[in-house]
């Protein structure tokens, strides 16, 4: 056991959090108010070869490993969270599959293109009728020649007002449920691509979530995750294990941001004659805030030791990013309560990431898919198969 | 101006659901709600009061005893005063036409209200709503109308003039004149009914009271009630079709929707 | 023990109903838009039929319909709109009520009769930047002048700051003395010379009511618009914040009622895994906790508007109303939300908005963490402990 960071990755840490706070935090405000994409924030973190981190080298990344990549996106989540879902999106869950999953002409081709920001990436699972199962999806590729035809719709596609590379999953064997399904490399260029407009959100409101139509995509057979057909599905779980341990970072960060702030203002706050610190309400919040955090960063840390150690990581995952989500919802909502009246208030910065930090418990699955995650691992050994 | 407005309580549809494939009605919730035409009968009403104080309108509702709360809910919405005839010696609920046999029929009824119009005594004009959404016979007006003695304007979408003796009325393509006392009846899409005033609908049940009249208060026997139809049977109506729901955006739909129309012929081109 | 409503009342359920269904929810997105509170038509309107006298007697221009009818009528216009419910509850519940409570016959001729009509809406200006859970703390002043007041200070999170007519503004006549004898009620125009309204917040939700910042300045108040004795107006103020919290809870009842049914139909219709999601165990304790939720505190809000309308002690059980009614909404929007998935997150669905409206009612008129020294107050003091926050 050793909990000590590297000097490297102490000088990552440090880093990450000079050009986040100096460079990214500015502008989460405005982000918020205006509904805006975070093109100039892509911009400055392709700049610093931080869009797609734990990409290695020789494809445009920075070859993070996965310790130091959940610090970069904790810090991004202390920063701005609609900037740190974007950049996880974009870098992990599309560059990283490409990665894992894709042929070397693929990687060669699109990862560099992802390192630099020439296209920005989103990971097109969700349909309006189906968003935690697979097999429910209705967006069909069909073979046509050397090519495949892709017609459907996609929801909820962060990322997608701005993307340039969508990861599609559409069904090759319609009759094989989730095990029919197969990913695609799509461009947006392509005939056929049609983004809808942006929906509107509770918070993340910088994230361009859209629709996407797919409408007769005429798609190379090149284009072809890794060229297998039917492997979607899987492909799929590996991408979403390692976004849930993005996601967790995330809300670390979040959680974290939001104690600061509460303890700050506990600090300053004057009422009855004392700072509202001195009471114990007020610091039962605090100090419940503290010990959840102090959890989870135990755990996050812990699942990315795991992914550099190459073991399987899949339950811990899904444990982190359900502890993730409810702990920064948790301190999220306990730090707007320290607020009281000014809480509630779009001049304090809680008031956005209280609405930010509720899509945690909705993206890379709803808690209650990490719940069957988790449960379906529990009843492994004993050869009971969980249905969802 | 004395004007007197019917008022039906029906049980409201949305507390029971019809089950088709067994013929069978089931009331899930036993709640009753005022006939929606009536509504409108009473806004036509009230819309007289509102340009003449010495307007009076009354409610008039025929049935059980709680029937009282569709007749204070009248009252609620402006109505003055309300008369309810109710007797135990009525055999059936009308209100429950829909879920019990009728015992006593629309002849029956026009003829009970008329006598508690001529009670109630210096009527101008009674106003029905056409039909009930239960039964939807919309036989009651005609009957009521007769059995006084009065002319019926049908349809009215609004009264033009009143007064002197006459009223005129306009239907939704002609105008109508008849001389006072008159009958009008009035469709659901006539007028916005209004709402419930919250200080009335408190005095509806702590100040105002129901005046209940029963079959002696008039003068009937229920001997003088038998009916002249009686129901020999009932059944389903005829299921409707239901359209169809047309996926994607406005442009695809709007092109499904030509592209049926030129299959059936039914456009050219 | 009788749990029925009166006919009256259920009869006035309807009429609110309606009224919300039918004036109100058609026009949400105008209402959230707002900057000036809900459209001055739906206002008109709302006082042709009576909304803005609820609880007070008919002598004084009001419904007569009690604490009862008061909170039916918060429990439905929150179903619809808690931006609207906000304006009607800080108008009736605390500034009108504040004038009926501790108001003389004349004030309430002059002020209680036009604001039930809804002619004049009123505004409750308690809180300051620097005062608030803390009201003791308030700093406005008010100093003696011949006849009258001259008041100076600063309200801020004043709702319908920017849209009333009339004000109740607490200061301090005796600084010496404090909230012991050295506050006093005024009632306040806002046409007067010296109220100026200095901002108006943006914020997370309830976004159709403004909140604004209030700056008293040479404020001139006439000696007979004290309201209550001198130097008892810290008192006027707390009782009339008890009475208001009842409503919260009400208001609460209303808001979970509303997302509990959109949640119920989501769950049957929305199929997931070859069926509706209504099959799985996870959304039915969900359901049956938010149900279970919401049944308690309909308990609670109406036995304690009964305690209110029958004249016995209430403040304890106001307070619970509070604390728990918001924490109810909250948690039973949240699970409402979640159990859309993230169609919930989507501002075209009614959930994510009903989260960001929940959220302030366990903040304004008394921060929760409030009500539990409230709470917590009242039981210790049957022991003759006595707590100070």
């Amino acid at each position: 056991m050793n909990f000590s960071l590297t000097e490297e990755q102490k000088m990552f840490r440090d880093m990450f959090h000079d050009f986040a706070q100096g460079e990214i935090a500015p502008h989460a405000e405005h982000l918020d108010k205006a509904e805006e994409p975070p093109t100039e924030n892509f911009k400055k973190i392709a700049m610093q070869g931080l869009l797609a981190a734990p990409l290695p080298e020789e494809y445009g990344g920075a070859a993070l490993d996965a310790l130091s990549y959940s610090m970069w996106l904790e810090e991004l989540g202390k920063a701005c969270m609609t900037t740190a879902v974007a950049v996880h999106v974009h870098g992990g869950m599309v560059g990283m599959t490409i990665l894992r999953e894709g042929t070397e002409a693929q990687k060669q081709t699109y990862l560099p293109q992802l390192a630099s920001g020439e296209r920005i990436g989103a990971f097109a699972w969700s349909e309006p009728g189906a968003g935690s199962d697979g097999g429910g999806l209705l967006t069909r590729a069909v073979k046509d020649g050397d090519d495949y035809l892709l017609t459907g719709r996609k929801a909820w596609i962060s990322n997608g007002a701005v993307a340039g590379l969508f990861l599609v999953f559409a069904k090759t064997d319609p009759d094989a449920g989730a095990k029919g399904l197969s990913a695609f490399l799509v461009e947006r260029e392509m005939e056929g691509v049609r983004v809808g407009r942006t929906e509107p959100t509770l918070g993340l409101r910088g994230l361009g979530i859209t629709p996407l139509h797919l409408d007769g995509v005429r798609v190379p057979a090149a284009n072809l995750l890794g060229g297998a057909e039917n492997e979607g599905h899987a492909q799929a779980m590996r991408a979403l294990d390692y976004g849930r341990m993005s996601v967790s970072a995330i809300a670390l960060g979040a959680a974290q941001q939001a104690l600061d702030y509460g303890v700050k203002f506990a600090s300053e706050r004057v009422q009855f004659g004392v700072p509202i610190g001195q009471k114990q309400a007020i610091q039962n919040y605090l100090a419940e805030s503290a010990a959840k955090i102090k959890g989870l960063r135990h755990l996050v840390s812990y699942v990315a030791w795991l992914v550099d150690e190459g073991l399987p990581y899949t339950d811990d995952a899904a444990a982190a990013k359900l502890l993730g989500a409810e702990t920064a919802m948790w301190v999220a909502n306990k730090m707007v309560q320290v607020h009281g009246g000014y809480g509630y208030m779009k001049e304090y910065p809680i008031e956005r990431i209280y609405r930010d930090c509720r899509a945690l418990d909705l993206i890379e699955g709803t808690g209650q898919i990490q719940r069957i995650v988790l449960a379906a691992n529990l009843f492994k050994p004993y050869g009971v198969k969980i249905a969802a | 101006m004395k004007i007197v407005v019917t008022i039906k309580q029906i049980l409201d549809p949305s507390g029971f659901t019809v089950n088709r494939k067994r013929e069978k009605v089931f009331v899930n919730r036993e709640e009753y709600i005022v006939n929606p035409a009536d509504l409108n009968a009473l806004e036509m009403a009230l819309r007289v009061k509102d340009h003449d104080d010495e307007t009076e309108v009354v409610a008039l509702g025929l049935g059980p005893p709680r029937v009282d709360d569709a007749l204070r809910e009248a009252m609620a919405r402006g109505a003055d005063s309300a008369v309810l005839v109710s007797d135990p010696a009525l055999p059936a609920p009308v209100a429950q036409a829909q879920v019990a046999d009728l015992k006593i029929d629309a002849h029956g009824a026009a003829r009970l209200m008329a006598a508690a119009v001529e009670k109630i005594g210096d009527v101008n004009l009674v106003i029905c709503g056409t039909a009930a959404l239960d039964s939807g016979a919309g036989e009651l007006p005609g009957r009521l109308a007769e059995a006084l003695g009065w002319p019926v304007l049908p349809e009215v979408y609004a009264i033009d003039e009143l007064g002197d003796g006459v009223v005129r009325a306009s239907q939704r393509t002609a105008r109508l004149e008849a001389d006072l006392p008159a009958l009008l009846t009035v469709p659901r899409d006539a007028n916005e009914p209004r709402h419930i005033y919250g200080a009335r609908a408190i005095n509806a049940y702590r100040q105002w009271q129901v005046v209940t009249w029963g079959l002696d208060d008039l003068g009937f026997t229920p001997d003088d009630l038998e009916p002249l139809t009686t129901v020999g049977g009932r059944r389903f109506p005829p299921k409707r079709a239901l359209g169809t729901r047309l996926e994607g955006s406005i442009e695809e739909a709007v092109e499904s929707v030509i592209a049926q129309l030129r299959a059936k012929e039914l456009i050219e081109g | 023990m009788d749990f029925t409503f009166s006919k009256e009342h259920q009869l006035l359920r309807r009429a609110f109903r309606e009224f919300t269904e039918q004036e109100i929810a058609p026009r949400i997105d105008e209402i959230e838009h707002s900057k000036s509170g809900p459209p001055a038509d739906l206002m008109e309107k709302a006082a042709e039929y009576g909304i803005f006298g609820v609880p007070f007697p008919q002598k004084y221009g009001g419904m007569g319909a009690g604490e009862t009818g008061y909170c039916i009528l918060m429990e439905e216009l929150n179903r619809v709109s808690p931006s609207f419910a906000t304006v009607v509850g800080a108008h009736i519940g605390i500034s009108s009520m504040a004038i009926y409570l501790d108001g003389t016959e004349e004030q309430k001729q002059k002020y209680l009769v036009p604001m039930a009509k809804g002619e004049k809406i009123g505004a409750f200006a308690l809180t300051e930047p620097g005062a608030g859970s803390d009201a003791a703390a308030t700093r406005t002043r008010a100093v003696r002048e011949g006849d009258s007041y001259i008041l100076d200070g600063t309200k801020h999170f004043i709702t319908n700051g920017s849209i009333c007519d009339v004000a109740v503004v607490l200061a301090l006549t005796d600084p010496a003395l404090g909230p012991r004898g050295g506050m006093t009620g005024f009632i306040v125009e806002s046409q007067w010379e010296g109220f100026k309204v200095s901002k108006i917040e943006d914020k997370m939700g309830i976004r159709g009511s403004p909140t604004c910042e209030i700056v008293l300045e040479e404020l001139r108040v006439p000696q007979e618009n004290v309201l209550g004795p001198v130097g008892m107006g810290f008192v006027t103020f707390m009782k009339t914040l008890d009475v208001g919290r009842t409503t919260i809870g009400a208001a609460s009842l209303g808001g979970a009622q509303y997302v509990l049914d959109r949640a119920i139909e989501w769950a049957v219709t929305r199929e997931a895994f070859g069926g509706p999601i209504a099959h799985k165990q996870s959304i039915q304790w969900m359901i049956a906790d938010m149900a279970a939720e919401i049944e308690a505190l309909r308990s609670l809000v109406y036995r304690t508007a009964w305690l209110v309308d029958t004249k016995q002690p209430f403040s304890r059980e106001a307070a619970i109303c509070k604390l728990f009614g918001s924490e109810v909404c909250s948690r039973v929007t949240d699970k409402a939300l979640q159990i859309h998935g993230a169609l919930g997150y989507s501002r075209h669905m009614p959930l994510e908005r009903g989260l960001r409206d929940a959220r302030i009612s366990e903040i304004f008129e008394g921060t929760n963490e409030i009500q539990r020294i409230v709470i917590a107050a009242n039981i210790f003091q049957e022991h003759g402990v006595r707590i100070h926050p």
